[in-house]
């Protein structure tokens, strides 16, 4: 055998090997391939992300991206609504945050009192990802292309984008209000009250968005200057209109506004009463409570505390205590302000105190009923009407002011760039893939080592009779 | 050695004569020198066939580990670190609930993670998942394993611990005996793959990809056991459609109606006031706001009708009412009366209760003191009757509710049911239904946002396969070195072996010219 004919037979073993650990790659490749891949990360960078908050306060989860609704939503955008179902993709699609390669360690680290040197402590103890892969494995149909399963996973992740911009910002629907008040037939006051209430909703909400966001502007405006509107209508235009009503009785029926104040009068006493006797128990109570005190024993090593939780229980009974004082006195101060109101409406009114104060009257009182005075023309009540309607227009001037604030709020804090997608990536299982070169090589080596070792014993022989005789 | 024999015959020794004498020993083979250098010498002649011979033996060097490697593999396992992420009730305690801090389910009590690999929550896991091989409940439950995370308080004080004990410092071992040993509210969870019975060489594996899937899977079942058993999802109830059921007189109606709503409000009071401070992604109103839609609801509409048909008794049927309000009141005085023999009791409890007396003496003196302190259960009695207090109020207002009614019908005949009555009653039932299906669509955004449903949070599942060369690299380097070393060990001694013959042949050649 001459020098080349080794080389051609070493070589030619090489090759027989490394193409029969090619072939047995390829074959566990498509035996046992993974499926192919559609993925996406989204990223959240808006302030409180970084503790798993939206901006409107609340927990958010990236795993929504699998709910029901999203994926009905994205197969809907996508018109594949009867091709694929949301159940099929729930079990396709896996979302999990990016979390630092030594997480673990950190979780399990302590800082020891052993090693002075140590002043780290856990860095990751309240770690949230903000960063999310999104991962569509094609478990689900094996006859749709690369370009429909990118474009499947878009519609997944714009259909989130959409419902998380819908969901983590704020928003004022006052159709909820309109609603109440457009279906009853209310008196001037009960309007007047009801327009009061609605701001006082609407103030409470503008000065949270006031200490979430007081940097917000627009045109120089912002939530607190809102919350100032709507504190001013109704402390100017409100409070006027109502006063005006109530000091000179004016109402639609009189004798109907009457009869819900005595109404609520008489509920308000009997609750007063059984309040009082209520509070009277719990002194009897706590009078009776045995409280004492904590005893201490103290040795060399040892302190031992025994107290029998006796300051926590009698701290408990006055606190009912203080609860119920509250609730008398906050019956009490209602009961006295419809009082008021009734003797404004009845013909009783001339014999109020000349200080304003009035007794609450008895139960048997309440019972007998009053009569109102009479009822306003119609042009006084087009009159009146027309001013509550102007209130309510105000109203609204200032709640569309409000909302475009909210609208700006939400723009600020939720868009492209701080919900940020990157285009999907599309890896398949192919012979030119990664996966299958890296496995290849993997397979390949083995045989081929054995190969050469094939090579190696076989040309033994030969070589030892060549070099060694 | 030189021998000179010039003649064969008998030795003469002349007078004169000198004898010369040279002792020669014969060859030894035992004197035989190796000459290193031609050792070398002859390595370097079968230089090629070694230097095969060399890259033979490495390779099988290097081969068998790896085969044995091969062969052998340790099953991956994938872990995960979760963190739980919810209030705790304070027991009895009417205190605001607190974040958890160390593993404490939501109702103060002590979590159970056991319920992690429970045949529920791993089911729940399974189902739904396409695995390449299908596994069992016990095979995957028996491939799971819990660490929990101790405080670093806890840390320190092992650490001090095992310091004492090895200083043998008995005093402060004493003191620290005494300290609790804490979790934190954090645990890792891992999976091992390859399963089947732990002698069982018929394992199942799944693909490495599957298991940091089904890891996530098994954490996110047990967050939905966590859900289901802890969050209190329960909607308002509606008992709207009973009062608009018929068959109910005007006046009862607008009562039940006012119950309803009392009720409704209840159960937004109830709930915690970060729940109550949600702001609805669809409306942007709170539970707080809805709180005061039906305190409004009840001032304008339903008050206003219900004094109407109240003080002008429109009712069809005024004896009906009427008998209708005498039930509520007996009914209600009835319970009273009972309610206050109980509270009766149970002061009478209170006031003989004697409350644990604690002796105090110092040894080797006679000197004796004595406290008392209160018992648990003497607390609960005052616990008790406070809610036997509160029960009491109810009672009571509904009973001078119906009594105050009940005067006010009294002498009245009733009045004419007209269309405009039925409507405004109508109204008053429609406007509380509107609240009703709000406070319910609210509630139920809630109950489906994260903050109700993620009870906890896990980071993704680590754990890669160790690569062939960072797991071999010493066996290998075992390997080839050894087969390295055996092949030069087989060169150098062909090489001797040469150098030995070579001497042997000189050996024999020279021996053989002697003779």
């Amino acid at each position: 055998m001459t020098k080349h004919t080794y080389i051609r037979t070493v070589i030619i073993t090489l090759i027989l090997c490394g193409v029969i650990g090619t072939g047995i790659a390829a074959y566990l490749f498509f035996q046992n391939h993974e499926p192919a891949t559609a993925t996406a990360n989204i990223e959240f960078t808006f302030d409180g992300a970084s503790d798993s908050l939206a901006p409107n306060g609340m927990r958010f989860n990236p795993e929504e991206i699998r709910s029901e609704a999203n994926l009905q939503n994205a197969l809907a955008s996508a018109g594949l609504e009867g091709k694929y179902t949301p159940e099929q993709l729930y079990a396709s699609l896996t979302v999990s945050g990016v979390y630092p390669e030594d997480f673990l360690d950190q979780v399990k680290h302590f800082r020891s009192l052993l090693d002075f040197q140590s002043s780290s402590g856990n860095t990751l103890s309240n770690y949230h990802p903000s960063l999310f892969r999104v991962v569509l494995n094609n478990t689900f149909d094996p006859a749709i292309s690369s370009a429909s399963q990118s474009a499947l996973l878009e519609a997944i992740m714009t259909a989130y984008s959409a419902s998380f911009a819908g969901k983590a910002g704020f928003t004022l629907d006052t159709a909820f209000y309109d609603e109440l008040f457009a279906g009853t037939n209310l008196d001037f006051i009960q309007q007047l009250e009801f327009i009061d209430r609605e701001i006082e909703d609407l103030v409470l909400y503008a000065q949270e968005m006031a200490e979430l966001s007081p940097d917000l502007k627009i045109d120089g405006h912002g939530f607190d200057d809102i919350a100032l509107r709507f504190q001013n209508l109704s402390g100017s235009l409100v409070a006027q209109l109502k006063s005006n009503l109530q000091v000179n009785a004016l109402a639609k029926k009189p004798q109907r506004l009457l009869n819900q104040y005595e109404f609520t009068l008489q509920h308000l006493l009997v609750q007063l009463e059984v309040q009082k006797q209520h509070l009277e128990n719990l002194d009897k109570l706590i009078a009776s409570f045995e409280r004492n005190g904590t005893i201490y024993l103290t040795t060399d090593t040892s302190n031992t505390v025994l107290n029998g939780n006796s300051s926590y229980t009698y701290d408990m009974l006055v606190k009912f205590r203080n609860e119920q004082a509250e609730k008398i006195s906050d019956t009490s101060s209602q009961a006295a302000v419809y009082q008021k109101w009734i003797n404004d409406l009845s013909r009783n009114k001339q014999d109020e105190n000349s200080d304003g104060v009035t007794d609450l009257p008895s139960l048997d009182d309440v019972a007998e009923g009053t009569e109102a005075v009479e009822g306003i023309s119609d042009s006084q009540i087009a009159a009146f009407q027309l001013q509550v309607d102007a209130i309510h227009d105000t109203l609204n001037q200032i709640v569309a002011d409000f909302k475009a604030l909210l609208t700006a709020f939400n723009e600020q804090n939720i868009n492209p760039g701080t919900v940020a997608v990157s285009a999907v990536k599309y890896k398949a299982p192919s012979l030119v893939s990664a996966s299958f070169v890296m496995k290849a090589i993997k397979t390949s080596i083995p045989v081929c080592a054995l190969g050469i070792i094939f090579c190696l014993i076989i040309l033994l022989p030969k070589m030892k009779q060549r070099f060694l005789h | 050695m030189d021998n000179e024999h010039p003649n064969s015959g008998p030795l003469v020794i002349d007078r004169d004569a000198k004898i010369s004498l040279t002792v020669s020993n014969p060859p030894d083979p035992a004197d035989m020198e190796i000459d290193l250098f031609q050792v070398f010498a002859n390595m370097g002649k079968s230089a090629f066939f070694y230097l095969w011979l060399i890259i033979l033996f490495v390779a099988i060097g290097l081969f068998i580990p790896a085969a044995s490697y091969f062969m052998t593999k340790p099953p991956l396992t994938v872990s995960s670190a979760v963190t739980l992420n919810y209030m705790v009730q304070d027991g009895r305690n009417q205190e605001q609930p607190k974040p958890v801090t160390d593993l404490t389910a939501p109702d103060g009590k002590p979590l159970d993670l056991n319920q992690l690999t429970s045949s529920y929550v791993l089911q729940n896991a399974l189902s739904g998942l396409e695995l390449s091989v299908p596994i069992s409940i016990e095979n995957l439950r028996s491939n799971i394993t819990i660490d929990r995370i101790p405080t670093e308080r806890s840390n320190q004080q092992m650490e001090l611990v095992s310091k004492m004990i090895a200083d043998k410092n008995s005093e402060l071992y004493q003191q620290l005996q005494t300290f609790s040993f804490t979790y934190s509210n954090r645990f890792i969870v891992s999976l091992r793959n390859g399963f089947g019975q732990a002698d069982s060489n018929s394992k199942v594996y799944l693909k490495d990809s599957e298991l940091p899937i089904v890891l996530n899977s098994v954490i996110s079942a047990y967050n939905s056991y966590l859900v289901k058993t802890y969050a209190d999802v329960k909607l308002p109830d509606n008992p709207f459609e009973l009062i608009t059921a018929g068959g109910i007189d005007n006046l009862q109606q607008m009562n039940m109606l006012n119950t309803s709503l009392d009720q409704l409000y209840a159960y937004c009071s109830e709930k915690p006031e970060e729940v109550r401070a949600y702001r609805s992604f669809r409306t942007g109103l709170s539970l707080n706001d809805l709180m005061n839609a039906i305190r409004l609801v009840q001032y304008s509409s339903t008050d206003y009708t219900e004094s109407m048909i109240q003080s002008e008794a429109l009712v069809e049927n005024i004896e009906d009412t009427k008998a209708y309000y005498r039930f509520t009141q007996q009914d209600s005085q009835q319970k009273i009366i009972s309610l206050n023999e109980t509270i009766q009791a149970l002061n009478d409890t209170i006031a003989n209760y004697r409350n644990e007396e604690v002796i105090l003496t110092v040894q080797g003196s006679e000197a004796r003191n004595s406290g008392r302190i209160n018992t648990a259960a003497y607390n609960d009695l005052f616990m008790d009757q406070v809610d036997n207090l509160d029960t009491l109020e109810n009672l009571q207002y509904t009973n001078s509710l119906a009594q105050a009614k009940l005067a006010t019908l009294e002498g009245k005949k009733g009045g004419a049911v007209t269309e405009e009555v039925t409507a405004e009653i109508q109204s008053a039932i429609g406007h509380a239904q509107q609240i009703y299906s709000e406070i319910s669509a609210h509630m139920q955004d809630l109950f489906e946002s994260p903050s109700f449903t993620t009870f906890l949070e896990h980071s993704d599942a680590f754990g890669k396969p160790q690569s062939f060369l960072s797991a071999n690299s010493k066996r290998l380097l075992i390997g080839g070195g050894v087969g390295f070393a055996l092949a030069l060990m087989f060169w150098f001694i062909h090489a001797l072996r040469q150098d030995i013959e070579a001497n042997k042949r000189k050996f024999a050649e020279r021996e053989a010219s002697r003779r």
